[in-house]
């Protein structure tokens, strides 16, 4: 039977220790078919099982250009996030995916790019940056704004440390509370505005974050000029089918998990809720 | 005989089919319970048969979403989690099933579309021959004129029966429904006018006894176009008992929580239950905000989507087909059933 | 109810249209409420502590091990050394039982039910009054009220039938008059919200009163007001009652005329008012203004308390409050002594026995073994960090239950219960409905009926009973208990069962007007009431109140094993003054430790006008701390109740 909500089984190749609490998996599908013909756009997102614990909806964090591995970044914060972080390399987890809707990478082509992540927001963000600087020409002026509660507590270190090398793009790092050897900028992620140019009109800015990150950043964005249609970003809600039946992320009469979670700020106006 | 042949065939003999029926297949119907109440189930016999009801408080749409379905079991005992598939059921027979609820199937029949198929429910409405009985008689909460929900119905059944007294009279709805009265030795003839003027009579009888209302249409435009005064959601939310009692009867809703059930370390299943946006925990996320954290906002909630033109437009018609069961469940009598609150509604907006 | 059942698992719950009380309707629990019963976490083999772990043993060793232990304690420390402490949720037949085994088998006469820490109060008055422990109204009573005093309960959280009724009356207009320091969810419905200090009820109800008489607003024919006015009421005037309560004599006195108006007033009560150094006395106060407006027997009229859990008033009439035999008969009276001497064919002890907070606190002196069915204890009593330590000073726990509680797992033996949904018997509903429970499935594999296992243990005792069913042990109990007389096992097996007191099978009485015959009831006495015993001062500047909100009951142990119900009440929270919250710089969604004298617990903050400044409202939550730990067990010398509705505290930063 065709069971959409059955999971297709992974194995977990490699695990990363981002902070205290955060990890990120690295997994390819168990069946060789599925790592052969397994596609997925940056944004979308896949329901990851722990069997017996249950299941929780991730976005992808790695290139989709190279398919045949996909990473998932999880914080330990419920039963299954924590049931997750107890395994190993080489154990099992069940895949649905990919799900949902993608950021617009071909319709962005010859636009600046303004990309501004709060904490765990990052790595949706990834699946779309990766790719981009894979064709880094096909962007005009490209700027990543991160912002973290602590120098500790972000993401991807490393690839942080790669970004602010490359001198095709703009990377600016804040923290809410530095710590001794933290010599960047202090405050919340909106604060990085004043420190960078922008020709909204040529610019499309994308956004993750927490929920009240994302409404200032979104605020400071539209106090600059962009048009509605020129931002977007992810709304997230209480997850738990990914294929819009159970009805916990409907918004109106648009469900988070089919229609989004991608959209634009002038999509998300028009909801009834936010 | 084609789909819109009516036809007409002995009470007795056409019960005695069905239950000839009962040794291949499963029949279910309404049945009598201890203490008088009719719910339907799995009949054994056609003693355990009634006729004398109007409808099952239960909603219909448990034999197609279940209320607690296994969705697959795992058995982590080897050396890679091994899923299993539900087992196919026996071929099914709903008998007497009311025009509300075949009403109600033809709403969830698209919304299991859509863009992700859910096999589960086509496997069994596929597996499933529909009989339905249009009502004689209403309860005293039915109000199906209004919703194009009964008491007879054009299509959606594979036979539609109307009780004659002695004989019922048969719309034909399907092929499948076809199939069966020619499968089996019924003697029939066409609906002479006799039997015609009959139903007729039936139905306006039907029709008059009916009580409640819904004028539905007004209150779809209040709701689509956000003209209703906050106040008035603030006073329905502050009456709601968050019972859920609305939507786990309600025919035409569908949403479901999952949960995994372990049985043990090395097995278990992992199962989906009815839920319900009128609880708080619907919405509450991980973090643990909450954006229907009030009842005001989660009543609110689902009367858009039972009447807003959004959901109109996508589901080709209003979440509701007039069966009444919210007025009877509902802890706030009288007040935040669909046909009181469209009441309000309009009430409200003049 | 109506269980759906499939293969031997129960699927669903669905309502009964046809019952007289439910009308079709359930609450979230009852929708709900059987996910309980297949979770994994369910009890399914005795468990004995040895080497100071649990570990599963067969039937046959439990039951010998018990027998053993508790024989052993009573040759060592006399027959009374232990204490039996019954269930609010099982059956009927059950309790009766128990009863029976620990007062003639076990021979103690210390024995009580959990009822004592809500309700003993209101089970006081009642029975003195009217001669029956029971409600003295119907739940149909509300839908023919002329007036309904609201005081001291949450009938929207509590009791969903009551509080469905209640609203229906409200929007109808009958006039309903809420007394409670805090605002609810239906209080804007309602006709008047009468605020008053914590603790202050008493003077309110009896200044109610004061102006029924002063104003010659009392009903006809009554008997005894003299004595009444004498006996203090005269003081209680409305000046008095404000300057106390802090109600405006303006509002009391619009109270008082709403009463005097209608038809019959009705009275829905609850903890706020019983848990309470007053506790007897507002009972009391209650009573003497139901009966002013010659409410006291008339439809629409009387004492309606909101008890808690599904057989509280059937713990109370199978005999398991430690006064009160089967039937509610005092036992302290020899002649009632004889003649269950003479029916169950045993000695029962003369002496009072201790009650149940009296039972935790002579744990490991008096008491030796304590044998716990069907309650959390450890979280239920209060000044839970006394009562832990009580528990682990016992010589011999032994707890029956489904899961395993924090009492269990303190417990030296734990029995396996079996659910609501797997045994037979009857339940008794807080109106004196009396209700056949049919078992939808078989008991889970390992567990028994509460009803098998005290059969069980008698035997094991060296009192062989013949294990019977639980409609043989229903004959037998109704010879011992008239007020069940005349009632049949098969009409209480009909949707909504009887309404006792029937004397013939096809007899309904919602009238309480049976019980009491042409009595009009004599006057109680007025009480000026006892000072609240753990005032606020500078270090505690707040009153905190407990409640119990719609999600949580008790302990939780079964809310929170229900994944639905779980997910509905996540956060333990604190609800604060808007004012108060200000100026102590806290904000909605913040983490505080709320400490009482007596103990600590975290909360998340809720700022909410809904409580007035001063006040703390704590809803009784498990996690991050247990709600009891910081409330008093002193008892309201009366009725033993502990005083744990509330206590002065302090909040502090984290």
């Amino acid at each position: 039977m065709e069971n959409i909500y059955l999971p297709d089984l992974a194995v977990i190749d490699r695990i990363v220790d981002e902070t205290h609490d955060i990890k990120t998996f690295t997994l390819q599908f168990a069946s060789r078919d599925l790592r052969k013909n397994f596609r997925f756009k940056s944004g979308q997102f896949v329901e990851a099982s722990i069997f017996g614990a249950g299941e929780a909806p991730f976005g992808f964090a790695s290139n989709p250009n190279h398919p045949e591995h996909f990473d998932i970044t999880v914080r330990a914060a419920g039963v299954v996030t924590r049931a997750m972080h107890a395994l190993k390399p080489g154990d099992y987890m069940g895949i649905r995916g990919p799900l949902g809707n993608h950021f617009p990478l071909e319709e962005v082509k010859g636009q600046d790019i303004l990309i501004i992540a709060g904490g765990i927001g990052l790595p949706p963000l990834k699946s779309l940056i990766d790719p981009m600087l894979d064709c880094r020409g096909d962007f005009g002026q490209f700027i990543i704004l991160y912002g973290a509660r602590t120098p500790a507590d972000r993401v991807y270190k490393p690839l942080l440390q790669e970004w602010s090398e490359r001198g095709d793009i703009t990377l600016l790092q804040t923290v809410d509370t530095p710590d001794a050897a933290w010599s960047g900028p202090v405050g919340v992620v909106t604060t990085l505005f004043e420190k960078i140019k922008l020709a909204v009109d040529r610019t499309v800015a994308f956004t993750c974050g927490p929920p009240v990150m994302i409404r200032f950043v979104i605020q400071e964005l539209l106090a600059m000029g962009f048009a509605e249609e020129r931002i977007i970003s992810t709304l997230e809600r209480y997850m738990k089918c990914g294929v819009g039946k159970c009805g916990h992320c409907a918004i109106g009469h648009k469900y988070i998990c089919v229609d989004g979670p991608v959209f634009s700020w002038r999509q998300i106006k028009r909801l009834p809720e936010r | 005989m084609q789909a819109g042949t009516r036809l007409v065939v002995n009470k007795q003999v056409f019960l005695d089919n069905l239950s000839l029926c009962m040794q291949k297949m499963t029949v279910i119907g309404p049945q009598k319970l201890r203490g008088g109440e009719v719910t339907f189930g799995p009949l054994r016999s056609l003693r355990g048969l009634t006729l004398d009801y109007v409808n099952d408080l239960d909603p219909l749409k448990r034999f197609f979403l279940p209320q607690r379905e296994v969705l697959f079991a795992y058995d982590l005992s080897g050396k890679k989690p091994r899923l299993l598939q539900p087992e196919q059921e026996r071929p099914r027979l709903l008998f007497g099933i009311r025009s509300c609820d075949v009403q109600g199937l033809a709403h969830m029949d698209g919304f299991f579309q859509g863009a992700c198929y859910d096999e589960l429910y086509w496997a069994r409405r596929r597996n499933t021959l529909i009989i339905s009985m249009a009502c004689n008689r209403p309860n005293e909460s039915c109000f199906c004129i209004c919703c194009n929900g009964g008491p007879w119905l054009e299509s959606g059944f594979d036979l539609q029966l109307t009780d004659l007294g002695e004989e019922f009279l048969i719309d034909i709805g399907s092929r499948a429904g076809r199939v069966f009265l020619e499968e089996r030795p019924m003697p029939a003839v066409t609906a002479s006018r006799r039997h015609e003027t009959r139903r007729r009579e039936l139905m306006e009888a039907c029709d008059a006894q009916m009580v409640p209302t819904a004028y539905l249409a007004k209150a779809c435009i209040q709701i689509t176009n956000n003209r209703v005064r906050e106040e008035l959601w603030e006073e329905m939310g502050s009456e709601c008992f968050s019972c859920g009692g609305c939507t786990h009867v309600c025919p035409c809703c569908t949403c479901f929580d999952v949960v995994d059930c372990p049985e043990g370390a090395k097995s278990g299943t992992r199962v989906r239950c009815w839920d319900s946006c009128q609880y708080s925990g619907f919405t509450r996320e991980a973090s643990g905000h909450n954006p229907r954290a009030r009842a005001k906002e989660r009543v609110k909630r689902r009367f858009y989507h039972k009447l807003s033109y959004a959901y109109i437009q996508q589901d080709g018609h209003p979440g509701c087909v007039g069966c009444g069961r919210c007025i009877t469940v509902c802890e706030a009598f009288g007040l935040l059933d669909i046909s009181a609150v469209v009441k309000r509604l309009r009430r409200d907006g003049q | 109810m109506l269980l759906e059942v499939e293969k031997g698992v129960v699927l669903a719950a669905a309502p009964q249209r046809d019952h007289p009380v439910s009308r079709g309707t359930l609450c979230i629990k009852g929708w709900n409420g059987h996910q309980i019963i297949h979770h994994p976490e369910r009890l399914t083999q005795p468990l004995l502590r040895i080497n100071d772990r649990l570990k599963p043993v067969s039937w046959n060793k439990a039951l010998s091990y018990a027998a053993q232990r508790i024989t052993d304690l009573q040759q060592a420390h006399g027959r009374d050394c232990v204490g039996v402490v019954g269930s609010l949720k099982t059956v009927n037949e059950a309790s009766y039982l128990l009863g029976k085994l620990a007062r003639t088998v076990l021979h103690t006469p210390h024995l009580d039910a959990p009822l004592r820490f809500d309700h003993a109060p209101s089970l006081r008055v009642l029975r003195e009054q009217s001669g029956f422990a029971n409600a003295a109204a119907a739940l149909a009573d509300i839908e023919k009220a002329g007036a309904i005093l609201v005081i001291g309960a949450d009938a929207k959280a509590q009791n969903a039938r009551a509080g469905s009724l209640l609203l229906q009356a409200a929007k109808r207009g009958v006039p309903v008059i809420q007394v409670d320091p805090r605002e609810q969810e239906h209080s804007r419905f309602f006709r008047l919200h009468l605020r008053p200090r914590p603790g202050t009820d008493l003077a309110l109800i009896n200044a109610l009163s004061h102006i029924l008489l002063a104003e010659d607003w009392q009903a006809e024919g009554l008997a005894g007001l003299a004595k009444l006015r004498d006996d203090g009421l005269e003081r209680f005037t409305p000046a008095y009652a404000e300057s106390v309560s802090g109600i405006a004599q303006d509002d009391l006195r619009s109270a008082a005329g709403l009463i005097a108006k209608a038809s019959s007033l009705l009275i829905l009560f609850g903890t706020g008012i019983t848990q309470q150094a007053n506790g007897t006395a507002n009972v009391r106060a209650l009573w003497n203004l139901a009966l002013l407006t010659g409410s006291i027997g008339r439809e629409g009229g009387g004492l309606l308390p909101l008890l808690t859990a599904n057989n509280s008033q059937g713990a109370v009439d199978t005999g398991l409050m430690s006064e009160w035999g089967p039937g509610q008969r005092d036992l302290q009276e020899a002649a009632v002594r004889r003649a269950i001497e003479a029916a169950w064919g045993a000695s029962l002890p003369a002496e009072k026995g201790l009650t149940l907070q009296e039972m935790i606190d002579h744990a490991g002196g008096r008491i030796r073994a304590l044998y716990v069915v069907g309650e959390n204890l450890a979280w239920s009593a209060p000044e839970s960090a006394k009562t832990s330590a009580a528990l682990d000073k016992l010589d011999f726990l032994l707890v029956q239950d489904l899961f395993l509680t924090e009492t269990a797992a303190r417990a030296d033996l734990v029995l396996p219960a079996a659910s609501f949904a797997e045994q037979e018997g009857s339940y008794t509903s807080l109106e004196r409905r009396l209700q056949r429970v049919r078992r939808a499935i078989a008991p889970l594999r390992g567990c028994k009926p509460d009803l098998e296992i005290i059969q069980l243990l008698a035997g094991a005792l060296a009192a062989p009973w013949p294990l019977r069913k639980a409609e043989e042990v229903f004959l037998e109990m109704q010879q011992l208990m008239p007020c069940y007389g005349g009632i049949s096992w098969q009409t209480i097996g009909h949707p909504g069962g009887v309404l006792w007191p029937a004397h013939t099978d096809d007899e309904e009485c919602t009238l309480y007007r049976k019980l009491l015959g042409d009595r009009q009831g004599a006057f109680t006495e007025v009480s000026t009431g006892l000072p609240f015993g753990d005032e606020p001062d500078a270090d505690y500047p707040f009153t905190l109140i407990t409640g119990r909100p719609l999600f949580h009951r008790r302990t939780g142990t079964l809310v929170t094993r229900s994944f639905t119900l779980d997910k509905e009440d996540p956060v333990a929270t604190i609800e604060i003054n808007t004012d108060d919250a200000r100026a102590l710089k806290l904000r909605s969604g913040w983490p505080v430790i709320v400490k009482s004298r007596r103990g600590e617990v975290r909360r998340t903050v809720v700022v909410t006008r809904a409580v007035p400044p001063g006040i703390l409202y704590l809803p009784i939550h498990h996690k991050d701390g247990l709600s009891q730990s910081l409330m008093p067990s002193m008892l309201e010398p009366e009725s033993a109740i502990p005083q744990m509705k509330l206590c002065a505290a302090k909040l502090e930063m984290v």
